[in-house]
């Protein structure tokens, strides 16, 4: 890489400066020229300004001291081509970087703001003391193996880029490693794991301790079911003892009660006994007592209707006797005068119709034969018609309408007239008709009189034969004929029948008396046969034998239900009396049931608990599973752990290892350089940390413990050697301020001749105060 | 006569599948229901006895409504005889529980038996340190009785309290011996007579118990006793391997991780170890395929186990700081995979990469 232009605007003392630069550009400026502030603006063209946060204070030291822009530019020649950078130090807006290629003023994206990191591989650190030699830096204090030279180192051997990577790849594990475990302190993914482990193992030994304790609950549920089983136990028994006690008080009562029943079978025996006195001879059947309660009663009911017969049918016979003592009328002669009275009746009804009818009929009145026309009516109509006649006269004459009404008049009394005498011809014809008409009809009105009159003669003459009739048997007729014949008739009839009848009555009455007797006989016979009283009656036997059969049954009910009950309640001994008092029983089984029920709440109240817990403990199987899983990623995390440490350990290791390989390369250009400048073969010896080594006298001493001139020479052999085991073809250029200070004539010549000899490959910017160390 | 036979179900076990905590809890409520599945089956099958050969629950301490859900279970049933055996997890569970069902029945230290119909005997003992070796010689069976006997343990020829010693169990009459401990199906002779089998678990819990679970199905006739194996998961858990090598880009790592699920349902937790090896700087793009994929499976995760695929011969002449550190790594590092891990975490810092 080279520097081919350099211009800058505002740059701590400097302002508006430029430089052109060439393979060996020399700036010879007094004291305070700004040598050393060139030098820090090519350096904070490629890597920038550190801010103002940076011990160095760098930003400030070179803040522009009259104003203007801060910063500049910087052409340069790289590989890629031609660019240009722009660098603008802004406190306010914040810093600019711009990169254009030279060739076309375009923007360029070849590199980035961190463009000397990419040109050389190194970051600002490692520049300083690679490329740039400041004086005062002359020494070797400040020259020690940093990663960045060793990175460069390594990657410049074999041109890859991952050596680049070298700082970050290791950060980046340790990174990854602190996330897992940080170096110091606590915190990360192993730590945090294990600490969710515990509080996890804590949860679960929770979970069992509960567990545990619900098993114990369990155990003392057992426990008090085991005692319950006992109280309960005691409770049987008790109550056995109670029960047998009840029992043996049932049993007792049971005997009273058999005693009982004994007793009323033996009341029973003896009122039996004594009902079988009435019938020592034996008991009459059912049949037997039957027959006489037949025999009994016919005999009471026969003699009975024979009383009633003789009392009813003798008084009636006897009535009807007296009133047919003179004869019975024959049943010829009695139709015949129903046959009359029937007569009777009709022939009222007809005098009746009769008198209804001439009642109703009136005789008209005689009639006149004169005309009912009034004469007067006559001549009135002739006076109206005459005056009618005059007045029309007269009115026509004088008045048309007086003459008018009297046409009118005259009209009406001519016509009136006319009407009347019809009229009167008329009436005169009709008053004739009508009185014929009167006579006819008078004529036969006196017929209907003289009709009834005979008729009435009739009816009184057969009522008079029939109420004689009657009244020889005794009967009044009242009004109705007919119905007192028909029961003189039905009377006679009557007396015929009962006159048979009270025969008949007679004979069966005979008859029956003989029955009675022979009935009599056979009750008799009964009564002797079993022993009764001819006195008494078939009821009481059957009442006595009634109740002697029911003291019978009762007797064997009294037996039945004693030998039932005996053997229902299984009844034996009479127990003797118990000493056992139920009660007091009763109290202690009272006490064990309140005893049981006080575990069995207990017992409840554990199994709760017991359950609660069991309950709470649930979640033992998902804890263990996050156990497992927890203690598997902290071995993960701790394998990964000591994955990282291992990977650094062997990284660390193997750069080590690269860079002591390629300090031979150092070593040897180390040297060279050296001899050339000091023009001695001195042993000299660099470390990888670039500890140099004198051998003198016998003895090997640091660099740095001699003199100023000695430790100029062997820095710029470092940096020069540096470079060399560095950079292959893409070599940076060398920035030397002033760094010959403290070198001698001969050495500052041999120093002079070795940059023009680097000058051919490697640009150097050397920048001096003294003309004596003017390189051209 | 139909029996069935089951082991190692570890209700309300922790999951160990990597899961989210709410699919882990779904998990373990599967649990319960691939219990409830086989008391079912066991009843549509019309079977006679189910025996649970140890480590019915995953630990001696349950909750109560794990031992709740058991007992109602079991009570549901009445007709169907519970025959189980504690194991060495859940040891007592039962313990301080009042009323267990009638149906429920027990085993102890020293032998029990219970004789069923159909010329049927099931006898069982727990192991202890106690009894681990005395046991074999007080087994006494009938002969003309099909003879079933539950234990858990290791199967092998030594006597422990985790083990089942099979060479002290033969000639002792047994036809069927129902082990639990194992958690995959699994069969082997005792004797000319009798075998002993290992069901494996209902649901796999971990990486480590892979592929189809389920249940043995017994059948009893004629004095011979057959068995079946009954799968019965609700899903798998699978572990399938997919070798990176030479899977550069997210397709192609993606595609090998496809062709290795090909025949993987839906339904499993799946995880994905990826092997083989990286050439540095090639970059994994598990993140992304979990991402991808998680979706279409359960659970999906991916377990990183490939390795740099550095050549030492490629490194001799590179005389940079990698090519350094490589040789040096190589040279120092005798465990594979440490080394492998140390050259990847380097490179990646070198060269910009992801921090493994």
């Amino acid at each position: 890489m080279k520097i081919l232009f350099i211009h800058v605007d505002a740059f701590g003392k400097l302002k508006n400066f430029k430089l052109e630069a060439e393979s060996l550009t020399e700036v010879l400026g007094e004291n305070g020229y700004g040598k050393t502030t060139l030098a820090a603006f090519i350096k904070a063209m490629l890597y920038g300004l550190p801010d103002n946060r940076d011990k160095s204070k760098l930003r400030k030291k070179y803040a522009p001291w009259s104003g203007g822009d801060f910063g500049g530019t910087m052409d340069i020649e790289t590989e890629r081509g031609k660019f240009r950078i722009a660098r603008r130090f802004s406190p306010s807006t914040g810093d600019s970087f711009e990169l254009t290629t030279l060739d076309t003023g375009l923007p360029s994206d070849e590199y980035s703001e961190n463009i000397g990191e990419e040109l050389f591989g190194i970051n600002a650190e490692s520049y300083d003391k690679c490329t740039y030699m400041p004086q005062s830096a002359a020494t070797l204090k400040d020259l020690k193996m940093t990663d960045s030279i060793s990175e460069r180192q390594t990657a410049l051997v074999e041109g890859s880029s991952d050596m680049g990577e070298f700082s970050s790849a290791v950060d980046r594990i340790k990174e990854s490693r602190r996330r897992l475990e940080v170096f110091k302190g606590t915190g990360g993914l192993i730590e945090d794991t294990k600490n969710d482990l515990v509080k996890c193992e804590k949860s679960i030994r929770e979970c069992e301790e509960k567990l545990t304790e619900a098993a114990a609950l369990r155990a003392s549920i057992a426990e008090t079911e085991e005692r319950i089983a006992e109280i309960r136990s005691d409770i049987k028994i008790l109550s056995e003892k109670i029960d047998g006690a009840n029992k043996l008080n049932l049993v007792r009562k049971d005997h009273e009660i058999y005693s009982g029943f004994v007793r009323d079978a033996e009341d029973c025996q003896n009122k039996l006994n004594a009902a079988n006195d009435n019938f020592r001879l034996g008991i009459p059947t059912e049949e037997e007592l039957r027959a006489a309660e037949t025999l009994e009663s016919e005999i009471n009911v026969s003699l009975s209707d024979l009383d009633r017969h003789s009392d009813a049918n003798n008084s009636e016979l006897e009535s009807l006797a007296r009133r047919f003592e003179d004869g019975v009328p024959s049943g010829f002669e009695l139709t015949n005068r129903i046959w009359e009275a029937k007569e009777l009746q009709r022939k009222r009804r007809e005098a009746d119709a009769l008198r209804t009818a001439l009642a109703s009929e009136k005789l008209p009145e005689k009639p006149i034969c004169k005309s009912e026309v009034k004469k007067g009516m006559l001549a009135a109509c002739i006076a109206l018609a005459v005056a009618g006649l005059i007045l029309a006269a007269v009115g026509f004459a004088v008045l048309l309408p007086l003459g008018i009404f009297g046409a009118v008049a005259l009209v009406s009394g001519v016509a009136v007239a006319v009407y009347s005498d019809a009229k009167r011809v008329k009436s005169e014809r009709e008053a004739e008709l009508r009185f014929r008409d009167y006579e006819a009809a008078k004529a036969q009105y006196d017929g209907k009189i003289q009709g009834l009159k005979a008729l009435e003669e009739e009816i009184a003459q057969t009522e008079n034969g029939l109420i004689s009739f009657l009244g020889k048997y005794g009967a009044t007729a009242g009004g109705d004929m007919e119905a007192a014949l028909g029961l003189l008739s039905a009377d006679a009839e009557r007396y015929g029948r009962l006159a048979d009848t009270a025969l008949e009555r007679k004979n069966a009455e005979l008859r029956r008396r003989e029955a009675i007797g022979e009935k009599m006989t056979a009750l008799a016979a009964f009564r002797e046969k079993y022993g009764f009283a001819p006195s008494q009656g078939i009821s009481d036997i059957r009442q006595s034998r009634a109740e002697l059969l029911r003291l019978e049954r009762e007797l064997e009910k009294y037996k039945e239900k004693a030998e039932s009950f005996k053997r229902e309640k299984n009844l034996g001994e009479l127990p003797p009396e118990s000493d056992i008092d139920p009660k007091m029983l009763e109290i202690a089984a009272e006490r064990a049931r309140e005893e049981q029920n006080r575990l069995i709440a207990d017992q409840s109240r554990m199994t709760e608990k017991a359950d609660r817990l069991e309950n709470e403990a649930e979640s033992l199987a998902a804890l263990k599973e996050t156990r497992e899983e927890l203690s598997a990623r902290v071995a993960e995390y701790t394998e990964r752990r000591d994955i990282c440490d291992s990977t650094v350990k062997f990284l660390e290791k193997a750069k080590e290892n690269l860079a002591s390989r390629y300090l031979v390369n150092m070593k040897n250009s180390f040297e060279s350089r050296f001899n050339s400048l000091t023009g001695n073969d001195r042993d000299v010896t660099v470390d990888a940390k670039l500890e140099v080594k004198l051998r003198d006298e016998g003895g090997q001493q640091k660099a740095d413990a001699y003199s100023t001139g000695w430790q100029a020479v062997v820095a710029i052999c470092i940096r020069l050697s540096l470079i060399d085991s560095l950079y292959g073809e893409e070599r940076p250029f060398l920035v030397l301020d002033d760094p010959f200070v403290n070198l001698d004539g001969e050495k500052l010549e041999r120093a002079k001749e070795m940059l023009r000899e680097l000058s051919r490959d490697t640009q150097i910017i050397y920048l001096t105060c003294h003309e004596s160390r003017s390189i051209k | 006569m139909k029996i069935i036979h089951t082991s190692d179900i570890h209700l309300d076990a922790a999951m160990q599948t990597g899961l989210s905590p709410e699919r882990a809890k779904e998990r373990r409520s599967e649990l319960m229901t691939a219990f409830l599945r086989l008391a079912e089956y066991a009843d549509k099958a019309g079977a006679s006895a189910v025996i649970i050969a140890g480590d019915l629950f995953d630990r001696g301490r349950v909750t109560a409504k794990v031992r709740r859900f058991v007992i109602d279970t079991v009570r549901g049933l009445p007709d169907i005889e519970f025959y189980v055996l504690f194991g060495n997890h859940d040891a007592g569970c039962f313990e301080f529980t009042d009323s267990l069902p009638e149906n429920l029945k027990l085993f102890g230290s020293e032998w029990v038996k219970y004789d069923l119909p159909e010329g049927v005997t099931v006898c069982g003992v727990e192991l202890t340190g106690e009894n681990c070796e005395s046991l074999y010689g007080e087994l006494e069976l009938d002969p003309e009785r099909v003879n079933i006997a539950v234990m858990h343990g290791a199967a092998g020829r030594t006597f422990g309290e985790d083990a089942v010693n099979i060479k002290a169990l033969a000639e002792k009459g047994i036809d069927y011996l129902a082990l639990g401990h194992y958690h995959s199906y699994d069969t082997g002779k005792i004797d000319r007579r009798g075998i002993y089998c290992y069901p494996g678990c209902l649901e796999g819990r971990g990486f480590d118990e892979c592929g189809d679970k389920g249940f043995v199905e017994l059948d009893v006739e004629n004095g011979k006793i057959t068995h079946r194996f009954v799968k019965s998961s609700i899903r798998t858990v699978e572990e399938r391997r997919a070798d990176m090598t030479g899977a550069v880009t997210f397709a192609e790592q993606l595609c090998r991780v496809r062709d290795a699920l090909a025949d993987v349902p839906s339904s499993s937790v799946v995880r994905i170890r990826a092997e083989g090896k990286l050439r540095p700087g090639e970059e994994k793009f598990f993140d992304q395929i979990v991402h991808e994929l998680e979706g279409e499976y359960y659970g999906f995760s991916v377990k990183d186990r490939t390795g740099v695929l550095v050549d030492r011969a490629d490194y001799e002449g590179d005389i940079s700081l990698k090519g350094e550190f490589i040789r040096l790594v190589t040279e120092k590092v005798k465990d594979e995979e440490e080394r492998e891990r140390i050259i990847a975490c380097g490179l990646a810092a070198l060269l910009g990469g992801e921090m493994p």
